[in-house]
């Protein structure tokens, strides 16, 4: 039998009435990884994770962490895992420090141990001088750092963010997830949602694509490009004067070239290194006027591009 | 004693005005009586007309007053009957010593008559007013009958009337206060002392004076004591000062109260009473008290807004 | 029940923190000084010789023209106070996305609501408490006439009647908060339920039972204000006879004053059902609360 994982689900089913929105769900994430959940807007991943947590309950399956239920053992689960709610909140009339403070006394700290992780965590996210201030002065930025420090002040296990990098400036979302990534490195299981994953897909170990509640790909970045795309790492996008079967055969023949797709005069080939000058001369031999040519290599968008568009 | 000589002027002027008022209404009041046939004066006239005799008569022949202060004004009928000729009769009138009197007709405007013409042909009864008085209206006489006689006298012709002037004894109390101010203050539950003077103005002796006490307005539980409790005898002009201790009830709350003080003796009918207004305050403990809990409270609410306040 | 303390604490301080909880007791203070004042001129209007409870006439003596009474004035403002501490218990927490957070830590979801109660409960009862012993001590200090101890016993009982009254309308607030996401829709609904309950229930009443008055006064007893009314008056106006008892009101013997245990044997019903009706609304809002799924959107 295989070791336990720290995030198990299986079959993990929630409807909203005849809706579904998360349907038949198997995820397994182990101890230290950076799981990105990614997908596009109500694809359920907010869904799956309140269930996680169990602040909603499945209509039908099994959700384990560390392998408590969520839904029966609710407080063994809260005590060890963290959770960045997507549109975070805190007590704006309270400072910084007043609010992790609550959040300790929530955890049972005591008032030392709480004064001293409390000071810790705001060095750590950069907002020592900012702990005195009321939390209303703050930016979206800021309050997700200070929602970072709210997640760790009790030492979790495992920690969900829901959408860190929504709505902040580009600087802000490096801050965000190098914080992240020092978790990762403390052994913090994280899982990391997100609709943009070009955001998100650096610091990631693995992830895994929910579309319209099915999960429609898991693994890591690479693999999943190859496998979405039939292994290809570039793809060629060449523009031809009245394209023919010739030519894509002989495209296809050429050591390297995956898949060749035709659309008018567009042809997308798809392969596992630069093909250009093979291509090039394809064309050329086939007596077809050559427009123009372009190579892309594949990232974790085109493969989320293909999800969206297969959905 | 500017109150005793104003009190006199004032029944004096009083008298006046009824003696006065007397002497206009005397015709009427004779002419009215000629018509009832069984009025005694009218009665000797009819008995024996031949021989002359005269007759005085009078309707009120017994006339009393209180105090000794007054008039006695009566009016006397003379019926001149038997005569062919007009008659002179000299008028006597016997008072006890301490008395003056004065005689004068109904009709002449208060001139001082001694003698009376008399027409034996008349029917109509003449009519002289006397009036008895005390020779000196300051000295009261003594409370008790006199005798008054009055004679009309013309050779052997002679008639007189047995008159009588009672002087009754006069009860009169008055309170006053020590002070002359009639508002003191107590406090509940303790002993409080104001004095008055209980001073006899009538002409009597009174005897077994009581006092007593009502308090408007408040609670059970006052106790006004009066020492003397009473007094045995308050010969005519003495006076006595009385203690009175007003304890105002345990419950008693603080503000102004009347007190209606009363003293009347047993024998006759007199009563005086003052309304004293009594300050009650309240025993200075309570107020501390009271100033303590509002302290407290304040400083409680003082210390919760500090230990739960933020900043 | 670390979480529980946590809560309570929290919301505490929060309420002695709040602009809106400040001013509103400064307001009661100020109107409680005033009746007390306006009360401890007239009170020996109508005092004879025969009155007993003194002390109780404080708080329920009025002036001679538009001044009101202490007991009106509180009764007029516990709902208010009810209402504002209880209608943005859940809905700002779930809009401001705190409630995720906090329902995402060691503890369980009652404690969150439990925690807020009683806070609520407590802040409640520190601000009567407060302001009758206060006024109390001020009354004592202008009439000077203490307390008997049965004076004291039943103001002790006024206090937790008043405690509980203001607890129905804080839960009742609580219930709105738990179903109308929005705070101001909550807030209304709250001032609507009790301005319908204070005026129309006895119009209602009145028109529905006709002459009939021992209808109407069983209609109008649906009314919390009225049953608080009650209770209250056998509780304070021992020697009067209550509108209510409508049998013994029209007796028109006078009546001696009853002893507690009386007042509290009559009021009883009044008593335990605005007790019911205040569990009934917090089971409520227990209920839905639980089994809520919580999304911080
Ligand atoms: N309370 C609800 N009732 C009905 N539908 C809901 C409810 N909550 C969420 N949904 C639907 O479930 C789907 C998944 O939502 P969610 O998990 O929030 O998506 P996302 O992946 O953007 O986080 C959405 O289509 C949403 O409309
Ligand atoms: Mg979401």
């Amino acid at each position: 039998m295989r070791e336990q994982g720290v995030i198990e689900t299986e079959e993990l089913v929630k409807t909203y009435g005849k809706f579904i929105a998360v349907d038949k769900l198997n995820l397994r994430v182990d101890e230290g990884e950076v799981f990105g959940f990614l997908g596009p807007n109500g694809a359920g991943k907010t869904t799956t994770i309140l269930m996680l947590l169990g602040l909603t309950e499945p209509t039908s399956g099994k959700a384990r962490i560390c392998g408590f239920d969520p839904t029966r053992e609710p407080l063994k689960v809260k005590r060890i895992t963290g959770y960045l709610p997507e549109k975070v909140g805190f007590y704006e009339d309270l400072t910084a420090r007043e609010n992790l403070d609550y959040t300790a006394a929530l955890n049972g700290l005591s008032r030392e141990v709480a004064s001293r992780k409390i000071d810790e965590l705001v060095d750590m996210v950069g907002l020592s001088e900012m702990a005195g201030h009321k939390v209303g002065t703050f930016s979206h930025g800021m309050k997700q750092r200070l929602g970072i420090a709210d997640v760790m002040i009790k030492d979790p296990k495992v920690a969900f963010f829901d959408e860190p990098t929504a709505g902040i400036d580009p600087e802000g979302i490096e801050q965000v997830l190098t914080l992240i990534t020092n978790m990762a490195k403390q052994k913090v299981t994280v899982v990391l949602s997100s609709h943009q994953l070009q955001q998100v897909q650096k610091i990631c170990t693995r992830v895994g694509i929910l579309s319209k509640g099915h999960l429609v790909a898991e693994g890591s970045v690479d693999q999943l490009g190859r496998e979405a795309i039939g292994g290809g790492k570039f793809r060629v996008e060449v523009q031809v004067s009245e394209p023919t079967s010739k030519l894509v055969k002989s495209i296809k023949s050429i050591k390297g070239v995956i898949n060749v797709e035709s659309s008018g005069d567009l042809l997308l080939i798809s392969c596992g290194k630069d093909l250009r000058p093979q291509i090039a001369r394809a064309v050329v031999d086939s007596e077809c006027l050559l427009v123009q040519m372009k190579i892309e290599e594949y990232g974790l968008d085109d493969v989320y591009m293909k999800y969206f568009r297969e959905s | 004693m500017s109150r005793f000589r104003a009190g006199y002027y004032l029944t004096c002027t009083a008298l006046l005005l009824m003696v006065f008022g007397g002497l206009v209404t005397a015709p009427i009041a004779s002419a009215t009586s000629d018509t009832h046939l069984d009025l005694p004066s009218l009665s000797p006239s009819q008995k024996s007309p031949e021989t002359e005799e005269i007759t005085l008569t009078c309707q009120y022949p017994v006339l009393s007053s209180p105090g000794g202060t007054s008039f006695f004004a009566y009016s006397i009928e003379l019926q001149y009957t038997g005569g062919k000729e007009p008659r002179v009769f000299d008028l006597q009138v016997t008072v006890p010593s301490g008395f003056s009197y004065s005689i004068a007709s109904s009709y002449g405007g208060g001139t001082e008559i001694a003698a009376i013409r008399i027409d034996p042909q008349q029917t109509y009864p003449d009519t002289i007013k006397v009036t008895v008085r005390p020779s000196l209206w300051i000295i009261m006489p003594e409370p008790g009958e006199y005798p008054i006689t009055v004679e009309a006298a013309s050779g052997e012709i002679k008639g007189n009337i047995e008159l009588k002037a009672i002087i009754m004894a006069k009860y009169e109390i008055e309170l006053e206060p020590s002070t002359g101010r009639l508002n003191t203050t107590a406090t509940a539950g303790e002993d409080s002392y104001f004095t008055v003077y209980v001073t006899n103005t009538g002409s009597a002796d009174l005897q077994k004076v009581n006092f007593s006490s009502k308090v408007i307005g408040a609670p059970a539980g006052w106790s006004i004591t009066f020492d003397p409790q009473d007094i045995d005898v308050l010969p005519v002009g003495a006076n006595r000062e009385v203690q009175i201790n007003i304890k105002p009830a345990q419950k008693t709350i603080a503000g102004d109260y009347m007190v209606a003080i009363s003293a009347s003796p047993e024998s006759g009918y007199a009563f005086d009473a003052i309304d004293v207004r009594v300050t009650a305050l309240t025993p200075t403990i309570w107020g501390w008290v009271g100033i303590g809990i509002v302290i407290l409270v304040i400083a409680g609410l003082v210390v919760m807004f500090l230990r739960l306040g933020r900043r | 029940m670390s979480g529980l303390m946590a809560v309570f604490w929290k919301e505490l301080a929060d309420h002695f923190n709040s602009k809106r909880f400040i001013i509103l007791s400064l307001l009661i203070y100020l109107a409680g000084i005033a009746t007390i004042y306006v009360a401890a001129q007239n009170i020996r209007s109508g005092i004879t010789e025969t009155t007993q409870f003194i002390f109780l006439r404080l708080f329920t003596v009025s002036g001679e023209v538009q001044v009101f009474s202490f007991l009106f004035f509180l009764s007029l403002f516990i709902p208010i106070v009810g209402i504002a501490l209880g209608f943005d218990t859940v809905n700002s927490e779930r809009t401001s996305g705190n409630l995720s957070r906090t329902l995402s830590q060691p503890l369980y979801r009652d404690s969150v609501i439990n925690g807020k109660f009683l806070a609520g409960l407590i802040t409640l009862a520190i601000l009567l408490t407060s302001i009758v012993v206060l006024v109390a001590g001020m009354g004592l200090r202008m009439i000077g006439v203490p307390p008997t101890a049965e004076e004291i016993l039943r103001l002790v009982a006024f206090i937790i009647v008043s405690i509980i009254y203001g607890a129905f309308w804080m839960s009742l607030s609580v219930l709105f908060s738990v179903f109308f996401n929005r705070v101001a829709t909550a807030a209304l609904a709250s001032i609507a339920l009790w301005i319908f309950l204070l005026l129309f229930v006895p119009i209602i009443a009145q028109v529905l039972a006709g002459a009939n008055g021992e209808i109407a006064g069983a209609i109008s007893r649906i009314s919390p204000g009225v049953l608080y009314g009650q209770v209250t008056q056998v509780l304070l106006i021992p020697s009067h006879p209550a509108m209510f008892m409508i049998s013994m009101y029209y007796t028109g013997l006078e009546p001696n004053p009853l002893p507690l245990s009386q007042s509290l044997l009559i009021a009883w019903p009044q008593l335990t059902s605005l007790i019911g009706l205040t569990a009934l609304c917090f089971a409520g809002s227990y209920i839905k609360f639980m089994r809520e799924e919580i999304r911080s959107t």
